[in-house]
């Protein structure tokens, strides 16, 4: 507990920096560019007739002999979801599901912590009710659920299901997967994520034994998630092709994310996710 | 249907090899991994590389290239010439008489031979191999044997039989052996000789290997030792059979108890007699020369003291048809009485009557059991066939009435009805024959199987002394134990055991080494001497030659076509389509 408050007085003091310019509908605590009622000032606009009489900058009236009225910038929420991975790809791997449910429960209490709107689901072919909350108030609950999600008993198809589950109204997208998936899906959710207009993280999630496998021997590696069947012969040139091969993956992954204008963030498991948390982000701007 | 080469068939071990190829085929462990989506890929680009695809597409090609020319090859079946032991079939003739075990240089003739045969075993190419031990009786030790392993395993166990070869009737055997012209004749032998009978076997090409150097050989012709007067006295030959005078030591001795030495100066080529006067009285003499020439096993002779014609002591009363029978067979009879016998040493057979056999010596014996208690005889008389009644005919005898029996284990030879007449056995160590009636209760004394009977009776009791007797090397003879102890330790005269025997079961065999040995028999000592062969007494060696030589090759080597080059190009080709398969086999896997 005592190493969750220190990352939790950690995030506290951090807030998600979006790029977008479009805001929720309610009051937050992020600038708008409408006006409100913050203590932004904006402009000056001469008084109209059925105007608020109290916005009447009596100090310019005082002036100028003519009514203006004061306008501030509201402050607005921001609607962001968090959509994690929960496949039997994620989920096989005890450490990596560990890793990618911290990174998640993480993002998640730093988006309700500086009052946006949080769209939490944990995307599976098992169909879990997303998790939709505002307010600090449930900042350490939302933590703590995330934290205990239990994966799935079989499910695929993650691009699949996150198609289907995407919420329309959110500014930001924040995926964390391990991008096990033909270029092209992800190309297609991309693609989708910008019709939308949405703003799109994605947090690569990648266990040690993918990266670096330690196999030896006559080997049948099973699909976690279609249960197809390989057998491979595993040797040092084998092994060293498939490494090869992962990076190559995740390049173009990468690649694919920005050219869609994403952000893309590789974390790996091996990374200590408080790197990734205030190092990584930090230095691509992504929080403040 | 039948089979050219059956030996083939050990080619079904290759049928096994790919039953269990395929019984081990790959066994892959199963692991679940997050996604196979990256292992595909790289196993697609694994498999589909070019340069691999080449190189097995490649090997493939050179692979079935090769292996249908090593086939083509072994069908046109290559042979080339080479050397080969001369004849289809070889028959060895090895002489294991006692000079083969004269020395040269550490090593016995004998061992020189068996290395000369395992050398031309080595040549040995296809060829059909009989081998005969030419001892006193012929031994086919292999029958036209072609595996070189059973060939070298029973050259390597031939053994000296220390008998005197039989060459005439080996070489005869082999004859009858012998598969016409293409078997070659090998004689290893000391003294092998070109004589007309090799010439007359339809040709059979000969080769006499005979084996051994000239030995400067000192031979102990005879050695005898007989009564004479109140002592004993031996008579030995000594020969030189070199050409130059030779000094050496004589011995004579009774285990380890030396009874005479002298030193001899022996002339060349002669033979020397020496005479020794009042040896004391041993079981046994071992004369002995001491030089150590190559040839040892003619350097000794035992001789065994033996009394051939042992006294008849009669006991007290004994009636007068036993006496008279006694002196009808011309042996020298004494007549004591029980009483004046204390402390007098006897030696012969005891004739005795009475009721008991107590306070009696302890010798061989003929006890006339003159017990009151009789019985009148009803039944008819039987009898065992019987060395004792041999030429005894008891058919027409009439016996009124017997006395019991006495107490002991006999063997009855005689008997009317239940009731034993005649019986013999061993009484303290020592023969006995006990007469169950009373000889003035039958006709018998006036037929003439009686004194036939006593003969017969006093040669059985004298064999059963001390003294086996003088045997041959290896002899085998049937020795008359009666009902006694058949089990027989023999030992040596170092008292080592050598061997033992079950007289009830088998016969007594005599060691093969001469010398002179005991059988120990429950608590009796027994004598006997192995001699050796009058012709083995000299170690002279016979030239080597060759008969019936009809080609032109100086040795006994012949060019021959080895056509076993066929077998190996199909097997390599087999192998070839074997790894053909498996590369076939890994480049569709999926």
């Amino acid at each position: 507990m005592n190493s969750h408050q220190a990352i939790l007085g950690k995030l506290q003091k951090r807030k998600i920096a979006a790029k977008t310019r479009k805001r929720g509908y309610h009051s937050g605590s992020r600038k708008s560019h409408k006006f409100g009622s913050s203590m932004e000032f904006s402009d000056f606009r001469a008084y109209q007739p059925g105007d608020d009489i109290r916005q009447i900058d009596w100090n310019v009236y005082g002036r100028t002999q003519k009514h203006y009225i004061k306008r501030f910038l509201d402050e607005q929420e921001l609607s962001i979801a968090v959509y994690l991975d929960a496949t039997s790809s994620m989920t096989k791997i005890q450490q990596k599901w560990e890793y990618a449910k911290a990174l998640a429960s993480a993002l998640s209490f730093m988006v309700l912590s500086s009052e946006d709107r949080l769209f939490f689901s944990a995307v599976s072919s098992a169909g879990v009710q997303p998790i939709k909350r505002k307010g600090s108030v449930y900042s350490r609950r939302t933590f703590m659920e995330i934290q205990k999600i239990e994966p799935a008993a079989q499910s695929t198809n993650f691009l699949g299901c996150l198609k289907e589950t995407l919420s329309k109204h959110q500014q930001l997208a924040v995926i964390i997967a391990d991008g096990f998936e033909p270029l092209q899906d992800w190309e297609s959710l991309f693609r989708k994520l910008r019709g939308l207009k949405q703003e799109f993280w994605l947090f690569q999630v990648q266990a040690d034994e993918e990266l670096t496998p330690a196999y030896s021997g006559d080997i049948k590696l099973i699909d976690s998630e279609i249960g197809t069947a390989v057998n491979v012969s595993m040797s040092p040139s084998i092994l060293a092709e498939y490494e090869k091969r992962l990076k190559e993956h995740n390049e173009q992954l990468e690649i694919l994310c920005k050219r869609y204008g994403g952000q893309y963030i590789f974390a790996p498991e091996t990374r200590d996710l408080q790197s990734v948390l205030f190092r990584d982000l930090y230095a691509k701007g992504l929080v403040r | 249907m039948q089979f050219l080469n059956p030996i083939y068939f050990v080619l079904a071990i290759f049928i096994g090899a790919v039953i269990l190829f395929y019984f081990f085929r790959k066994q892959y462990t199963e692991k679940t991994v997050s996604s196979n989506l990256l292992w595909e890929q790289v196993l697609n680009e694994w498999q589909a590389s070019p340069w691999l695809k080449n190189l097995q597409q490649n090997l493939l090609f050179w692979l079935q290239l090769l292996a249908l020319i090593l086939l083509m090859l072994a069908l046109v079946r290559p042979f080339w010439l080479e050397d080969s032991l001369k004849g289809e079939h070889l028959i060895i003739i090895i002489d294991p008489s006692a000079s083969m075990s004269a020395e040269h240089g550490g090593k016995s003739r004998f061992e020189m031979a068996k290395e000369e045969m395992l050398d031309l075993a080595g040549k040995l190419n296809g060829h059909q191999v009989t081998l005969i031990k030419a001892g006193e009786k012929n031994e086919i030790l292999l029958s036209r044997e072609d595996d070189p392993n059973a060939i070298r395993r029973t050259i390597d166990g031939l053994k000296l039989t220390y008998e005197h070869e039989n060459m005439d009737k080996a070489i005869l055997l082999a004859g009858s052996l012998s598969s016409g012209k293409d078997t070659a004749l090998h004689i290893f032998s000391d003294s092998a000789v070109k004589n007309d009978l090799m010439e007359e076997l339809a040709g059979l090409y000969t080769v006499a290997h005979n084996i051994g150097e000239y030995a400067r050989n000192v031979s102990l012709q005879s050695f005898g030792t007989a009564a004479a007067g109140d002592g004993i006295s031996a008579i030995a030959v000594i020969e030189n059979q070199s050409s130059e005078n030779i000094e050496t030591g004589f011995t004579v001795q009774f285990e380890d108890e030396v009874l005479f030495e002298q030193n001899l100066s022996l002339k060349a080529n002669e033979q020397t007699t020496v005479q020794i006067k009042n040896l004391p009285e041993k079981p046994y003499y071992e004369a002995s020369v001491s030089i150590n020439d190559g040839y040892r096993a003619d350097n000794f002779a035992a001789s065994i003291y033996t009394d051939p014609k042992p006294k008849v002591y009669t006991m007290g009363d004994v009636n007068p048809f036993a006496v008279k029978g006694f002196q009808t067979i011309g042996a020298e009879l004494l007549q004591t009485d029980p009483a004046a016998l204390k402390g007098f040493e006897m030696k012969g057979v005891v004739v005795a009557e009475g009721s008991t056999l107590s306070e009696l010596p302890e010798l061989p014996m003929i006890f006339f059991n003159t017990g009151k208690e009789k019985t009148k005889l009803k039944e008819a008389i039987s009898g065992d066939e019987d060395p004792l009644f041999e030429y005894a005919d008891f058919g027409r005898v009439y016996i009124s009435s017997a006395s019991a029996a006495l107490k002991g284990e006999w063997e009855t030879v005689l008997k009317s009805g239940d009731i034993p007449l005649i019986q013999r056995g061993m009484q303290n160590g020592q023969p006995i024959i006990i007469v169950n009636f009373d000889l003035s209760d039958t006709d018998w004394p006036l037929m003439p199987g009686f004194p036939i009977f006593l003969y017969n009776s006093y040669q059985w009791l004298s064999q059963q002394s001390d003294f086996l007797g003088y045997f041959s090397a290896g002899e085998e003879r049937w020795i008359n134990i009666g009902k006694g102890n058949g089990r027989w330790e023999i030992f040596n005269n170092k008292d080592e055991n050598l061997y033992s025997l079950d007289l009830n079961k088998e016969n007594f065999k005599a060691p093969v080494i001469p010398g002179t040995y005991q059988a120990v028999s429950g608590n009796q000592i027994y004598y006997f001497s192995v001699l050796l062969d009058e012709r083995e007494k000299n170690a002279e060696i016979a030239e080597s030659f060759t008969v019936n030589d009809k080609s032109s090759e100086k040795n006994s080597m012949i060019q021959r076509p080895n056509e076993s080059l066929w077998f190996w190009l199909a097997l390599i080709a087999f192998i070839l389509i074997a790894i053909e398969w498996e590369v076939y086999r890994r480049g569709h896997r999926g």
